[in-house]
């Protein structure tokens, strides 16, 4: 354990609505290079896990360490700045605009022109834009979604907006990437269109990449390693076999009997063909 | 003229003359239309054909090529056949086994592939595939956790490629000098509806003279655009895309993707486009709902203009000259409707809209004729080339065309199509049986039935197999003679009876009950059911005359000699078609057993009563009288 670097030191996180415990002392570790799942029954803190570390909730105890600098409590758009993206469970995209400039908008963070240039659109101005044009028709390229790029979000199918979510978090060039549900809702082809883009963004731009998912399949085929929240609290941690296993984990995710989960978890392809 | 016998040949020509100063293709990607001169196409053909070189291609071997139509597909093609191989396409959507077949029957020692998709297929038949020695993928994306030398990139080819190069200077023109005419360029596997596929051997001289052919008749400019779409596994395509460009230097460009080619057509405006009839038909559907789903004025100048356009249309296939009234009309519908409408779907600019594949089915080749996209026929096959097409002066709904110039076509006894001419091609690939089947004392047998009218244009009938025995070897198909008289707006659906006890054709007509109302109205003829309205004399005179229409396209003996007008509609409720409209025949024939034996004795009417089928599960009886008439 000592020896893997740790991009993320999550300590002993507290957050409380009221006298509702969201997240009760959860400390977990994001290593530098691993695909890390999130599991846990609904309301068990995931997505107020992910909202502590983006900056949209501030946590009332614990510490949040990003690459050796302590983030608690910074706000969500410097957290950006920071190179932690993430995509959202319901989907948060600008459903008047385009495909495209919905990926291009998310660019703004790394546009360096100012406003009098940028109005003008003339030399460092133009130069720019071609520059992030073309990282975003790259990830267009990267999602497969060029059919997509000039239709108006709204009128997309449910799985091409949670694409084109992804999209926008991998235009701020992240160094963490943070999928609240990526495959929430969809069927099972668009789920393993979602599974091979995840593996890919993980195998070309290697950065650790945390996700948040209900199929437990779906988990134990690309994950590295499981963190499982209950109540606020986690209450194991460790490789997806072993997780499996974990009898705590079996009795959290109640009606499920040991067996029946083993057989939804089905085998780990990723880690079978390696 | 004679000296660039060979495609590759044709390339370096091409290179020679046009080099950096003229465009060769373009590819979207990245959104951005990228440019490919001649001679960056030739220096690709050049750096992967050497690459392979250098890996051991020996001359004579085979490579296989699975992936969608990017640059990629015709450097490998082009490079293949610059070092002395055949090149066989095989087509995207084949399932692991179907590749299998393909791969090891041509003996293929190097497979060529797009993407990952493609790769992992050859991976997981690696075992019966022993003859390949690589599989080359062109696009990297998902390749790289790949670390099996099976797979190797085209770019790490082209790389070896530049060593050989710099170890053997001018090697290529040589390796290109050595092609001769009557080489195989390609080995097209035929998609084979009945049995394994079959592996028709096509020569340079093949493809070549097909496209000469074809430019006499139907000349294109270099700098053309084309629009590079149905696959290039397809015979079609690697005569137009591939000899068609490399013969007249036309422009290929090829769409960012398959489902993006609705946006890219439009930018590219090409002046020729060959869709297949299944493309079209989907097309105009596609059009129709987006007309229904447009704002209520487009939809009404729509619905307004288009009877204008089949008029116009209809009068210019029968060779007449619209009178000036009716060409104002069409004018003003192509200006305020039309001209946008083919702009939307990429057509403005097109000359010479192909379609091909199966037969196209009437409403759609009359709808795009009346949008002022003038489709035309072409039939062809990986085994003869492209045999005949519609001229644009002379196009008829129910021919495939006249023969090309320079080629032979000729009816069997038995009423097979044959053809003769330098584009027929070498034989099926290690399938000695179907090839004597095939060719017979150089005519290729067709399989289809047709039938080659006073004008000269050639009548496709039906497959030889699907045909109908009418005794005394007279033959006849069911399938065409209903469907050409679909063409007929008074005729809603036809069943064509013939054979066994009956010596003749008889054909049940169900007339058009909205149209032949209207119709009947407008001349003051009172009718009151469509049992009524089917039976008036005018009406029967009014299918008789459609009826002689067909007879004059259909050889003698074959003809429809006996009709009905059905007293009732076939319906669904009745089980006399399917829930999609599509005819139960033996039902039907039994169902109206009564009728045909009236027919058969001679008879000039026949009492009917028919059972109804509410849909409330009541029944109930009509009695008309049904006229039966002779035709002569």
């Amino acid at each position: 354990m000592d020896a893997v670097a740790h991009v993320m030191e999550v300590r002993d996180l507290t957050l409380r609505f009221g006298g509702l415990n969201a997240l009760v002392g959860v400390s977990m570790d994001v290593r530098e290079h691993e695909i890390l799942a999130v599991i846990g029954p609904n309301g068990a803190g995931k997505t107020s896990l992910f909202n502590s570390i983006t900056g949209f909730y501030r946590p009332q105890f614990g510490s949040i360490h990003y690459a050796g600098k302590d983030i608690t409590g910074v706000p969500s758009h410097k957290i950006a700045a920071m190179g932690i993206a993430r995509t959202f469970q319901n989907i948060a995209l600008y459903s008047g605009l385009s495909t495209l400039d919905n990926i291009l908008a998310a660019r703004h963070v790394a546009m360096k022109t100012g406003f009098l240039a940028g109005g003008l659109f003339f030399g460092p101005a133009r130069r720019e834009e071609v520059e992030h044009r073309r990282v975003v028709e790259e990830i267009i390229d990267f999602l497969e979604i060029q059919a997509i790029r000039k239709q108006v979000v709204a009128n997309l199918p449910y799985g091409m907006r949670k694409r084109v979510d992804l999209g926008r978090a991998l235009a701020l060039e992240p160094k963490l990437l943070l999928l609240d549900e990526p495959m929430a809702g969809m069927n099972v082809e668009e789920k393993e269109d979602m599974a091979r883009f995840i593996i890919d963004i993980f195998e070309t731009r290697k950065i650790p990449i945390v996700l948040v998912e209900h199929d437990m399949a779906l988990v134990m085929d690309i994950a590295d390693r499981v963190v499982v929240l209950d109540f606020g609290a986690k209450i194991a941690e460790g490789e997806p076999q072993d997780i499996v296993q974990n009898p705590k984990v079996i009795s959290a995710y109640l009606g499920l009997k040991e067996t029946e989960f083993a057989k939804s978890s089905g085998d780990n392809r990723r880690h079978a063909a390696r | 003229m004679t000296e660039h016998d060979t495609l590759p040949k044709l390339l370096k020509r091409n290179y020679e003359r046009w080099g950096d100063r003229e465009i060769a293709m373009r590819h979207k990607d990245l959104g951005i239309w990228q440019e490919f001169t001649w001679s960056e196409h030739y220096t690709n053909v050049k750096r992967f054909a050497l690459g392979l070189k250098s890996l051991g291609f020996e001359p004579g071997e085979k490579v296989c090529i699975i992936g969608d139509n990017e640059p990629e597909w015709y450097w490998s093609e082009l490079a293949c056949q610059a070092i002395g191989g055949v090149s066989v396409g095989v087509f995207v959507d084949c399932v692991p086994d179907e590749v299998k077949y393909i791969v090891d029957h041509c003996e293929a020692v190097y497979v060529v592939t797009r993407d990952q998709e493609q790769t992992d297929k050859l991976f997981a038949i690696r075992r019966d595939i022993p003859r390949v020695r690589k599989v080359i993928y062109w696009d990297p994306k998902g390749m790289w956790s790949y670390d099996d030398p099976f797979a190797v990139s085209f770019q790490d080819v082209q790389a070896l490629g530049d060593g050989y190069e710099q170890e053997h200077p001018g090697i290529l023109d040589e390796l290109i000098e050595k092609g001769r005419a009557s080489d195989l360029a390609i080995i097209c596997y035929t998609s084979g509806t009945t049995g394994l596929p079959k592996g028709a051997m096509v020569t340079h001289l093949n493809l070549i003279t097909t496209v000469r052919q074809w430019f006499d008749v139907e000349p294109w400019k270099a700098h053309d655009d084309y629009l590079s779409y149905v696959p290039l596994a397809w015979i079609a395509e690697q005569m137009f895309s591939i000899a068609g460009c490399l013969l007249c230097g036309a422009i290929v460009n090829f769409p960012e993707r398959p489902e993006t080619v609705q946006n890219d057509i439009r930018e590219i405006g090409p002046s020729m486009i060959l869709y297949s009839s299944r493309m079209w038909e989907s097309l105009s559907s596609d059009i129709l709902t987006r007309i229904e789903d447009g704002s209520p004025v487009k939809r009404f100048l729509f619905h307004l203009f288009l009877p204008v356009g089949y008029k116009v249309a209809d009068m210019r296939m029968e060779k007449q000259e619209p009178f000036f009234f009716w060409r104002l009309l069409a004018k003003a519908a192509d200006l305020l409707v039309f001209r946008s409408l083919r702009d939307k779907i990429g057509l403005k600019n097109t000359r010479s809209p192909y379609t091909g594949g199966s037969l196209i089915s009437p409403g759609t080749f009359r709808l795009f004729r009346a949008v002022g996209v003038a489709i035309r026929q072409i039939y062809g096959s990986s085994e003869a080339g492209l045999c005949c097409c519609h001229r644009v002066e002379d196009v008829k709904f129910e021919s495939i065309g006249q023969p090309m110039p320079g080629m032979e076509a000729k009816i069997s006894p038995d009423g097979e199509l044959l053809w003769k001419g330098d584009c027929v091609f070498q034989g099926y690939f290690k399938n000695p049986d179907k090839t004597a089947e095939a060719l017979k004392d150089g005519w290729y047998h067709s399989g289809d039935a047709a039938h080659i009218d006073d004008d000269g244009h050639v009548i496709y009938l039906d497959r030889m197999s699907d045909m109908m025995d009418l005794g005394h070897g007279r033959k006849y198909s069911p399938q065409h003679i209903e469907g050409s008289l679909k063409f007929s707006p008074y005729i809603r659906d036809v069943i064509a009876v013939g054979g066994g006890n009956i010596p003749y054709i008889v054909a049940l007509v169900q007339i058009d009950f909205e149209f032949v109302g209207k119709w009947a109205e407008k001349r003051h003829i009172p009718y009151t059911t469509f049992a009524d309205l089917s039976q008036k004399t005018d009406v029967l005179d009014l299918v008789e005359e459609e009826l002689k229409k067909l007879n004059m396209t259909l050889p003698e003996g074959s003809q429809v000699k006996k009709f009905v007008a059905l007293h009732k509609e076939l319906d669904p409720d009745e089980e006399e078609l399917t829930r999609t409209r599509k005819l139960r025949r033996e039902f039907v024939e039994k169902k109206y057993a009564d009728l045909l034996n009236a027919v058969t004795s001679g008879a000039s009417s026949f009492a009917a009563s028919s059972e109804i089928k509410y849909r409330d599960g009541s029944t109930g009886f009509t009695a008309t009288t049904v006229a039966i008439r002779e035709l002569f």
